[in-house]
């Protein structure tokens, strides 16, 4: 695709085009929406890990090391619920989602610019409302609020819910805008199978969000009208179910892990493309598994309940589909990993992340096998191995694809670039600490620790002492990575349009971008991976002023 | 199979029936686990290495192959349909106790685990079970979700309000041959005991100690050679006491049934503890006790009586109704209200 940069140099970036605070405020550049969703994640992930440092220094020894027990129950629900709620679900699509998506499909913005600035603000007031359940009276009944707990504790459940009900419409709304975008937006010249594969991840992520997030809110409604007006649906002393509420609740969540898991992958094909030189191998195949997943995913909630006092035909039915989930996630590695072949690979930090992703993921997926099967699981559901597993999917997965995208399209957002041995650094203490934390936790699962335990018998102790050592060093990667990060802002060199090499699409516009992020209606004439297709100055690492002269005139 | 009675890095112990197959289908998914990982790793690492970065050198156009695609697609489905079949086989096992089981009564409430053997004798905590007979355990809870869980055993059912759910294991020897056949019958003999846990999240009352949170909801399984099993089900029980003797007075034993019963979870038995989720007992006997309907009462041992029979009754202002009912004999009963009226003279 051919752009002019070089000629219109001097027009404003979309951080100086405006300035106020209430050009922020009121903004409706999907861009300056995304960098303030980064902000937020950002600010309430070191919220969430805050709380986790809290759990593991208490797990640090058996019985009391710093806090009471009512204290530690508050403490790791507040992490789970923080970490899914105002973390991870908006970290991918809103931050990096919400930046990238509309430059990718060489838009102006997305397709309902209003609503993106709703849809922040419903965000902010639904966070707004966690925090003050906090205040009020801190929940203690796990980030799965089941029931009759959560209908008999005295703490804030109403409050939560209420949040997490609200923080559901962002997530609608975030999720119907994209849609619209793909499907209106996109340049001339770029069909559907030239589409960005972040751009699939993203598409399929929306589609989860829209069909599953309405049935949370609903559970949730349910939830909050048990607690105020005594009705009973959960409630078996009101003659409820409390069954019931675990089939509505994970009917959600379930797919929400899609919700979760997809937009790592989604980052990880760009990643991986860009520092392998090569398209994504099977480029169809990994488009279609995400769709695949976001389907099949919708069927398998009951894996979470086999112990549940579900019937067992339930189970056996909920059993085989689960394991049709590892069909779509098998492709992608192994998709992956012939991406890498016959390519001219470079190892700069959002790469480290990414082929950590993969590895780290592998084992997120692997262990689930032991999860799937129902003679296993019956050992295993509710121990510190489904902790573990769940980390390294989320962690190992959503974190590290997470990671991957900020380092990786850091510069294009800031124009700044940070400094690569200080990430490296980090990188190395976050994947060192990441595996001493919950690899340990496998085997304390599978030697039988329960979960959500405040206190535990002397013989976890050595695992679990190594455990939260493993958090500590972790603890300080995420420092020396948000140092590297301020420093970059503060002082980092210039970064150029395209540092890394990539055909993608957006690294055809400046860094940062400019207000309309293309200065005429960008035509895509080869697919985002088409490196064999792709010109010199295209791929130019440099300034454009600078660019080689041989492909000037264009 | 063989049972390994000692536990392994893995895994605990596989002191039941279904352990070794459990273990078996574990390790089955372990290797094959470990065989996709190193076949991924070490594919990702050659490839790395091979195919890094250098000048001159440039990457190869993506080519189609279709045939490799539905190959990896597909061929994985094999391995999945093993695990998803012995998987569902083996959870059937565990669905289906035999007629001839023993069958245990086991009510949870927060955060105990109360027994009762088939001919109506009562355990708080604990429980004997015959070795290699089937036991089927039918559970119920009287306030939140709990989860039975014998690591030892393989097994875990949730126990939920408003419903019986059930399982069943048949324990084996752990050292066999140790007791000889032919020793005599001794009510009072265990084999071994193996730990219970409570799996399912159940909340906390505020105190560090067995039995007062989730953490702490622990039981234990003793195991007994049968005829010991049936000598200890027609021995009458001593009441227990503080010392661990079998002699002491009321007030005593009803120390000694605070604890065992899981009341210290919720109720502050030291004058000047910190405040429970109940009312804290030392001082308390005698006082007016202000209900949540707005009237009061004083503390006697009617009160007392009403407000562990029926706990929602007479709610005390300021706690939430959360005091679970829990079942006592009448001498238990007694021996509680003896001993909450001497806190109150502390
Ligand atoms: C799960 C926590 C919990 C457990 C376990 C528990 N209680 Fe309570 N109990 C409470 C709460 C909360 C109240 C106050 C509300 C009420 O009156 O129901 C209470 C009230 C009482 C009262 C009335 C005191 C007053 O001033 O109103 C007595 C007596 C009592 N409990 C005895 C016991 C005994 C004996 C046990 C053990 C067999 C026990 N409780 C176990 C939570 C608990
Ligand atoms: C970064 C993203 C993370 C996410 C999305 C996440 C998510 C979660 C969730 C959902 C739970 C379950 C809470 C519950 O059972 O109610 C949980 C539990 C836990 N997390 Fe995290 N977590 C993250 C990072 C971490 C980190 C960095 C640590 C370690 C320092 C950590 C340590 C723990 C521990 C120890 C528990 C278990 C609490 C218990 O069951 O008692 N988590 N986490
Ligand atoms: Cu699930
Ligand atoms: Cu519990």
């Amino acid at each position: 695709m051919a752009t002019a940069t070089a000629t219109h140099a001097h027009e404003p970036d979309y951080l100086n085009s405006k300035t106020g605070i209430g050009s922020w405020l009121y903004t409706v550049d999907h861009k300056r929406l995304g960098i303030m969703y980064l902000a937020s994640v950002l600010f309430f992930f070191a919220v969430g890990g805050f709380f986790a440092l809290l759990v593991r220094a208490e797990l640090a020894t058996p019985g009391e090391t710093i806090m009471s027990p009512t204290m530690y129950n508050k403490a790791f629900t507040l992490h789970g619920a923080i970490m899914v709620f105002l973390f991870i679900i908006p970290s991918i699509p809103g931050a990096l989602g919400n930046f990238f998506l509309p430059i990718m499909l060489g838009a102006k913005d997305v397709a309902f610019p209003r609503l993106n600035l709703l849809s922040f603000y419903i965000y902010v007031v639904g966070a707004t409302i966690a925090v003050i359940s906090i205040v009020v009276n801190a929940v203690d009944t796990g980030w799965t609020f089941y029931t009759p707990y959560s209908t008999r504790t005295d703490t804030a459940v109403v409050w939560v819910t209420m949040a997490a009900f609200i923080l559901g419409f962002s997530s609608i709304l975030t999720g119907v805008n994209f849609i619209a975008t793909v499907h209106k937006l996109r340049a001339p010249g770029l069909h559907w199978k030239r589409m960005p594969l972040f751009v699939w991840g993203m598409y399929a992520t929306s589609v989860i969000q829209i069909l599953a997030t309405p049935v949370l809110a609903i559970t949730l409604f349910l939830l909050i009208m048990e607690n105020v007006l005594t009705l009973g649906i959960f409630n078996p002393q009101l003659g409820g179910d409390p069954v019931l509420f675990q089939h509505f609740f994970w009917f959600y969540s379930h797919p929400a892990v899609y919700i979760m898991i997809l937009p790592g992958m989604a980052v990880v094909n760009e990643v991986l493309a860009t520092f392998s030189r090569r398209k994504i191998f099977g480029y169809m195949f990994v488009a279609m598994s995400s769709v695949g997943l976001a389907l099949v995913g919708f069927l398998v909630w009951g894996h979470h309940m086999f112990v549940a006092g579900m019937s067992e035909y339930a189970t056996l039915v909920f059993s085989g589909l689960t394991f049709l989930v590892a069909i779509p996630s098998g492709v992608k590695i192994f998709n992956w990993i012939a991406t890498l072949y016959k390519g001219s690979i470079s190892f700069e930090s959002p790469m480290l992340y990414a082929l950590s992703f993969m590895v780290l993921f592998s084992i997120g997926g692997l262990t689930g096998l032991f999860l799937g099967t129902l003679a296993t699981d019956v050992h295993l559901h509710d121990t510190y191995f489904v902790v573990a597993h769940f980390h390294y999917t989320m962690v190992g997965g959503t974190v590290f694809g997470f990671l991957a995208g900020l380092h990786y399209w850091w510069p294009k957002m800031f124009g700044r670039m940070y400094d690569e041995n200080l990430a490296r650094v980090a990188f190395a203490l976050v994947f060192v600490g990441f595996n001493m934390t919950f690899f340990t936790q496998f085997v304390l699962g599978s030697q039988g620790m329960p979960r959500r335990y405040y206190d535990y018998l002397p013989h976890f102790q050595p695992l679990h002492g190594f455990s939260s050592a493993g958090a500590l060093v972790l603890g300080v990667g995420f420092v020396v990575m948000a140092f590297m990060f301020v420093r970059s802002l503060t002082s980092g060199k210039k970064a150029p349009p395209n540092p890394w090499g990539s055909a993608g699409y957006e690294w055809a516009t400046a860094s940062p971008p400019i207000e309309h992020n293309f200065h005429e209606q960008p035509v895509m004439k080869r697919g985002p991976y088409d490196y064999h297709l792709a010109t010199d100055e295209e791929l130019f690492d440099g300034f454009p002023e600078e660019a080689p002269a041989a492909s000037a005139e264009e | 199979m063989e049972n390994q009675t000692e536990p392994s890095l893995q895994l605990p112990a596989q002191l039941s029936t279904f352990a070794p197959d459990v273990d078996w289908l574990f390790q089955f998914i372990f290797w094959v686990s470990v065989v996709f990982f190193v076949g991924i790793v070490g594919s990702t690492l050659y490839f790395l290495v091979k195919y890094r970065r250098r000048p001159g050198v440039k990457a190869e156009p993506t080519g189609h192959h279709n045939a490799l695609e539905l190959f990896w697609t597909f061929s994985p489905l094999v391995i999945l349909f093993l695990m998803f079949y012995w998987g569902w086989a083996g959870f059937m096992q565990m669905a289906e106790a035999p007629d001839d089981a023993v069958i245990i009564r086991v009510r949870a409430r927060q955060w105990a685990w109360g027994f009762e053997q088939p001919n109506g004798l009562t355990e708080d905590n604990e429980v004997h079970v015959p070795v290699g007979v089937p036991v089927r355990l039918v559970m119920s809870s009287t306030d939140v979700l709990h989860s039975f869980y014998v690591p030892d055993f393989r097994v875990k059912r949730d126990v939920v309000p408003g419903m019986f759910t059930s399982l069943w294991f048949q324990a084996v020897e752990r050292d066999p041959g140790s007791v000889p056949d032919d020793a005599e019958t001794d009510p009072n003999r265990i084999l071994y005991t193996s730990q219970v846990y409570c799996a399912e999240y159940c909340g906390a009352g505020g105190a560090w100690g067995p039995n007062n949170g989730h953490a702490t909801m622990y039981a234990l399984v003793h195991v007994q050679r049968e005829q010991d099993y049936r000598a200890f089900l027609s021995t009458p029980r001593p009441i227990g006491c503080p010392d661990g003797g079998t002699e002491c007075t009321d007030e005593q034993h009803g120390e000694f049934l605070f604890g065992a019963k899981g009341c210290g979870a919720c109720h502050q038995r030291q004058a000047g503890g910190p405040q429970l989720a109940g009312p804290s007992f030392p001082g308390l006997y005698g006082t007016q006790q202000a209900l949540a309907d707005g009237s009061s009462v004083t503390v006697d041992d009617d009160f007392i009586r009403q407000s562990i029979l029926d706990p929602r009754s007479q709610v005390a202002q300021g706690f939430s109704p959360v005091m679970p009912q829990i079942p006592l004999t009448q001498p238990e009963m007694n021996a509680l209200i003896a001993y909450i009226r001497s806190l109150g003279n502390q």
